[in-house]
């Protein structure tokens, strides 16, 4: 009799480690699908067009300029059958002068580019300016590829205005960009 | 003033007992959601332009954003839209965003 009850309580064991393992694999499922940084799919998108492949990245790396708080977040959308990409930027400031050129300078290189208003408009206390802008796709590449952070500068008629990106935040997210960029001239068969 | 304490505390704990921040997306996993998928198509086509807007929620207590097409298309000056993709993402039904992809030219 005692010999049935043992069995019985050893089913139920059995049973409930057998109910957790789902909910352990969930777990490890989701962990590595969030801590993973191989995985770049989530840090872009594609889509097939008649003239070639549109992909939109998102860089997650903000630049700043922690003196007057001001910062500066960018996209970047590329089409392969073009030469250049574009970059988007989000410019939060207090002052509301045009920008005239947007430079990004690492190690002694200057990129620049005339970029064009799409539109400024306030925000709290500050004012949003939108622009677009293009550089060549493979200054982009080189620029992402480097593991020192760039200054990006922006001139405006009241003068330039420098910001720069963490470092720590450089160095884990500029690896991811490059990838996509890599990815993307493989694909093209470059 | 028991009354009132006791009317509190209950308001909290069935707001923490209920509340979790959903995203809204055609599947949703308890522990993590990150889905992709189309909002709409139109006859344009031959995009080269992206525009995105996103909204977020905490613990589905607080949510704030601009998800607007509109938006998303004026914040890469798109004219004509090509089609529409949206992104939703929860981690825990702690902290859920919703994003949306508008292509164009």
């Amino acid at each position: 009799m005692q010999h049935t009850k043992f069995m019985s309580t050893g089913n139920n064991k059995s049973k409930r480690v057998c109910h957790a393992y789902p909910f352990l694999i969930s777990f490890l499922l989701l962990l590595s699908s969030v801590c993973s940084a191989q995985n770049i799919s989530k840090y872009y998108k594609s889509s097939k067009q008649e003239n070639g492949v549109l992909y939109f990245v998102m860089p997650k790396m903000e630049f700043d300029n922690k003196s007057n708080g001001s910062n500066l977040n960018y996209d970047i959308t590329y089409l392969t059958t073009l030469d250049s990409a574009t970059v988007n930027i989000s410019f939060t400031d207090d002052s509301v002068n045009s920008i005239d050129r947007i430079s990004f300078v690492q190690n002694g290189k200057e990129f620049s580019s005339n970029p064009k208003k799409i539109y400024i408009e306030p925000h709290k206390s500050k004012w949003v300016h939108r622009y677009t802008s293009r550089f060549s796709f493979n200054d982009l590449h080189f620029l992402f590829a480097q593991e020192i952070s760039p200054k990006m500068i922006l001139h405006t008629s009241a003068g330039a205005k420098e910001l720069t990106v963490n470092q720590s935040s450089w160095r884990k997210n500029s690896v991811i960009v490059s990838r996509v960029f890599s990815m993307i001239k493989l694909s093209k068969g470059q | 003033m028991r009354k009132i304490k006791f009317l509190a505390i209950g308001l909290v704990v069935a707001a923490l007992m209920s509340s979790c921040a959903m995203v809204k997306s055609p599947l949703s996993g308890f522990l993590y959601t990150s889905v992709k998928a189309p909002v709409a198509v139109t006859s344009n086509s031959g995009s080269t332009k992206v525009g995105t807007a996103q909204a977020s929620s905490i613990l589905g207590w607080v949510a704030t954003g601009d998800v607007s097409i509109d938006t998303a298309a004026k914040s890469a000056g798109i004219t004509k839209i090509s089609h529409i993709d949206e992104e939703g993402t929860s981690i825990l039904g702690i902290y859920a965003t919703y994003k949306i992809y508008v292509y164009g030219e």
